[in-house]
């Protein structure tokens, strides 16, 4: 089962939510799916060990073959490959690793090599596993290292996935093949209106989903009315605590210091495994 | 010779656009017969790569001289790479801008960042990583030389 905390505004509680649920549950893997900065890791396995390289596959082109024709310049749907008089030159950070080049060259000049666009990491800290993916400073894509880490993850077992801020593509290839979302949003302009986005972007991918309010104080309203009128269920509400904030700065997940919030996640829990929502 | 110029309009009065990549439309004038013609520029709404896919379409059409305003990192290198002469700071109308060619008041890209940056060939960092380089094309430094030497025996065995 796959269960993704999401959010659409960055910083609205996402790690702090993904870490206290897995936390809660006997046997979860914590995925930390915000490859340009994974900060799951801060509070549970620290530095972790090296899983893996992450690799992408590259144009090269076999100078000794080419003609020089322009076909794979033609064809390159992100303009990584320029075809000069003399010779060829690949832009390594446009190139996805598609392979059409290599398809449509008709000299079979072009051949792909690995290059090392960031790699895994796994630890663990109290009762959780978990395993994450960082990105190399530099490198513009994400989405290559997220689908790594959940291949490598495999399907099996209870896995919760925190997913970056926003609603781009690294979100939708950390949504995919989810189970359910959990929506962690603030009462503020900013967190109701990027919370909508994200509520869009579910519904297109078909994801249900439920909202935990955090840092909840007095708003006018406002947010819960936006949730009433898109039927949204609320799942949790955590009040803005500067107990809370204080751990957190300290790097310690609150659930392990404050029992009452430990049975609140641990029910949450165990109704997300029994699929009892939505 | 064939001097490409980013601009909007028509003949030697279009004005010169500040921007390479996307600029509506390059103007093409062979400064020998002073024929021009008007190529709109089919990178302007790709979502990337746009400046090499500008420059690639300078390449294919035979330009020699490009006049431009701004030309950013990707651009310059793929132009710089197929020894196209690259000017910048270029305004006015593209009269203008010949005249300025014609009287050595212009200054290419690479005297440009020669002179503010001694040891940059390029007008902006492009750093050095340790996949060799910045791993594009072949031939680009020692580590580079030899990476491709070493690809093309393994690629030659394959064959």
């Amino acid at each position: 089962m796959r269960v993704v905390v999401a959010s659409g505004k960055g910083g609205t509680g996402k790690t702090t939510v993904a870490v206290n649920l897995a936390l809660s549950g006997a046997g979860a893997l914590l995925l930390d799916c915000d490859v340009e900065e994974p900060d799951g890791h801060l509070f549970v396995g620290g530095e972790g060990e090296l899983v893996e390289d992450v690799t992408l596959p590259v144009a090269r082109v076999d100078k000794y073959a080419c003609t020089l024709c322009g076909e794979c310049a033609r064809a390159c749907q992100y303009n990584a490959i320029a075809v000069l008089p003399e010779h060829v030159m690949v832009f390594d950070q446009l190139c996805h690793g598609c392979g059409v080049c290599s398809i449509v060259c008709p000299e079979d000049a072009i051949f792909e090599e690995p290059r090392r666009i960031g790699e895994l990491r796994r630890g663990n800290g109290g009762s959780v596993d978990m395993m994450w993916g960082v990105l190399d400073v530099g490198e513009p894509m994400a989405t290559p290292v997220i689908r790594r880490l959940k291949e490598v993850a495999g399907d099996n077992g209870f896995q919760i996935l925190a997913a970056p801020p926003g609603t781009a593509c690294p979100v939708v290839e950390t949504l995919r093949g989810a189970d359910y979302c959990v929506l962690v949003t603030e009462p503020t302009p900013f967190g109701r209106y990027d919370l909508s986005l994200a509520v869009d972007l579910l519904e297109e991918l078909q994801v249900p989903c439920g909202i935990i309010v955090n840092r909840d104080r007095d708003d006018g309203g406002a947010l819960d009315s936006y949730l009433r009128q898109q039927g949204l269920e609320v799942l949790m509400r955590i009040p803005d605590s500067l107990e809370i904030a204080r751990l957190y700065a300290k790097g310690i997940p609150f659930t392990e210091e404050m029992p009452r919030w430990r049975h609140e996640f641990r029910q949450l829990f165990e109704n997300l495994s029994k699929g009892s929502l939505s | 010779m064939k001097v490409a110029i980013p601009s909007r309009g028509d003949g030697l009065s279009a004005s010169v656009e500040r921007q390479f990549g996307r600029c509506s439309s390059f103007l093409f004038v062979d400064t020998e017969t002073m024929k021009w013609k008007v190529v709109p520029n089919k990178a302007s709404d790709q979502p990337g790569g746009a400046g090499i896919a500008a420059a690639q379409q300078l390449i294919d059409e035979g330009a020699e001289v490009v006049l431009a305003g701004e030309v950013g990192l990707n651009a310059y290198d793929v132009l710089s790479n197929a020894k196209i002469r690259v000017y910048g700071e270029v305004t006015g109308t593209v009269e203008d801008a010949l005249e300025m060619l014609e009287s050595g008041d212009l200054e290419t890209l690479e005297t440009r960042a020669l002179e503010s940056k001694p040891e940059a060939k390029v007008p902006v960092h492009q750093g050095t990583r340790r996949d060799g380089g910045r791993g594009r094309g072949r031939g680009r430094g020692r580590r580079g030389r030899r990476a491709r030497s070493r690809l093309q025996a393994e690629n030659r065995q394959e064959v």
